[in-house]
């Protein structure tokens, strides 16, 4: 069975809880082309969600400038040791993924 | 690239997740596209991206901290962290000037989330680099010149 490919974790700082995610994904512009010369469809993540404990902190839009295998980081306040942080992601062609961690100290 | 194929609109019950990292995969309502800013991202102007943002005049501010290399190294892979201290930030916006379609993403914050937000973009030639904070229905902007050396969108 595949790896997963996306990555969280959740850590615990002074005041807020540092959740960081990263996906492998090709995040296609649609302008590039292979080595046969032909172009590559565009391919990108479009929502992405983090939610802590089920409730959404983070709703995102992206589009294809969005760099190839995607990171992003956010702050949490109020969150703590062993709370659930997870990741959803949808794609522009309906792959789907998401990802759940628990919150370090 | 065969799990690429696997995941194709399916179900995600059954995707493993790295040891020490992440705990199982787990159900939860299906993301949806349907709401994704169509008009906006495929907007090809930065003002025109801006207008799909929100409605009303766009506020300078000071408040809105950009983080960005002033000279960027790989414009495929361009760090850029942003934090806003305008009150009742609910979302914010990176729009690239001179890239073919400036909007490149916005984050929507809420349940005690940091109007914080670290991410990489692609920035395909030298401009400016804008982030749109929409607070109490007002849009508010910040803006960072940049050199790019190599291109990011190939």
């Amino acid at each position: 069975m595949a790896e997963s490919t996306t990555r969280i974790t959740a850590r615990m700082r002074q005041d807020f809880v540092d959740v960081r995610a990263l996906v492998m994904h090709p995040m296609e512009t649609g302008n590039r082309r292979d080595a046969k010369g032909q172009l590559v469809p565009l391919h990108f993540i479009q929502r992405v969600q983090i939610t802590h404990n089920g409730r959404v902190v983070l709703d995102a839009q992206w589009s294809q400038a969005i760099a190839r295998d995607p990171f992003v980081g956010i702050r949490v306040r109020g969150a703590k040791p062993g709370d659930k942080v997870a990741l959803a992601w949808v794609d522009n062609r309906g792959a789907r993924e998401s990802v759940e961690t628990v919150v370090t100290a | 690239m065969k799990r690429r194929t696997l995941l194709q609109g399916g179900s995600v019950a059954f995707a493993l997740t790295a040891p020490g990292l992440v705990g199982p995969a787990f159900a939860q309502p299906a993301l949806s596209t349907a709401d994704w800013n169509k008009a906006g991202f495929e907007a090809k102007t930065a003002a025109d991206a801006i207008r799909h943002l929100g409605s009303g005049t766009v506020v300078a501010s000071r408040d809105i901290l950009i983080e960005i290399q002033d000279v960027i190294e790989n414009g495929a892979r361009t760090r850029i962290e942003v934090t806003s201290r305008i009150p009742n930030t609910q979302a914010l916006s990176i729009v690239t000037d001179r890239n073919p379609y400036p909007l490149a993403a916005t984050f929507h914050f809420a349940n005690g989330v940091e109007p914080y937000v670290s991410t990489l973009i692609k920035v395909a030639e030298s401009g400016t680099i804008r982030v749109i904070v929409s607070a109490d229905g007002r849009l508010h902007a910040a803006t960072r010149d940049v050199k790019t050396t190599i291109g990011g969108c190939g």
